[in-house]
């Protein structure tokens, strides 16, 4: 090609691309939106029979002579279960997150802040306190 | 934009599918891609004792009477709707016998992040 051939090409190329471009890419909001499933804690609890009456048991079946796996006089109903005991708190991957959407594993006994299950907060001012309770448990 | 509604009703459909619980003696460690307990106590299958629809909540509680895994150590259990797990927890293991009732309440919890 000669130089007069390029500089014919230059001068097309130029032609070709005219004025400044004054159109606009147009962008578009895109909200990335992400719905997320969370497992909590679970919380393991044993509830021993004591002298309530089972039907069908082989201890506490029995009415009358026989005494409940507590060594108790067996009753009807539910009047002599232990009550339920937590024996385990499990943290999915071994991690606890608190939230504050329950009150579940707050320490009353020792917490002094306050706790909204509502706004989901915690609020501790001076000379107060939030205890978490057996978080962990296994 | 994922609607309220429409996220409300995503969680309706869980809470609507999940049915039962399953209990086993597995001491493996739980994997996402595990299909539920791995070694099941028979007769563990069974119905949720309850489970409660709050905001982007559900709580499910499954109950393992003074009658299911006498004599197991319990290790594992699941959440399902009857065939298929939506989870596997395991955790130290729990001795079953027929003077106790064993009860393990399960929480999740939904959210849309923006």
């Amino acid at each position: 090609m000669t130089i007069q051939q390029m500089a014919g090409s230059i001068q097309d190329t130029r032609d070709n691309i005219g004025s400044r471009d004054s159109t606009r890419n147009p962008i578009l909001k895109r909200n990335a939106e992400l719905i997320q499933i969370e497992e909590n804690s679970t919380v393991i609890k044993t509830n021993t029979i004591g002298h309530s009456f089972i039907l069908g048991h082989p201890t506490n079946g029995v009415l009358g002579t026989a005494n409940g796996v507590d060594g108790e006089q067996i009753v009807l109903g539910e009047a002599g279960r232990s009550g339920e005991t937590v024996v385990r708190v499990v943290n999915p991957n071994n991690t606890f997150r608190e939230h504050f959407r329950d009150d579940d594993f707050i320490d009353t006994g020792n917490s002094t802040g306050s706790l909204n299950t509502t706004d989901k907060s915690a609020t501790t001012t001076v000379d107060t306190s939030s205890w978490g309770e057996i978080i962990t448990l296994s | 934009m994922i609607l309220d509604i429409g996220f409300n009703e995503l969680v309706e459909d869980v809470y609507d599918d999940i049915s039962n619980g399953e209990a086993g003696t597995s001491t493996t460690l739980f994997d996402k891609n595990q299909t539920g307990v791995i070694s099941s106590i028979g007769s563990t299958d069974i119905a949720l004792s309850t489970k409660v629809l709050a905001t982007k909540r559900i709580n499910a509680t499954y109950v393992l009477d003074t009658t299911l895994a006498n004599s197991n150590t319990v290790t594992e259990y699941e959440i399902n709707n009857g065939s298929i797990a939506y989870n596997r927890c395991t955790k130290a293991g729990v001795a079953k016998t027929s003077n106790d009732e064993l009860t393990m309440i399960h929480t999740w919890d939904f959210q849309v992040i923006i």
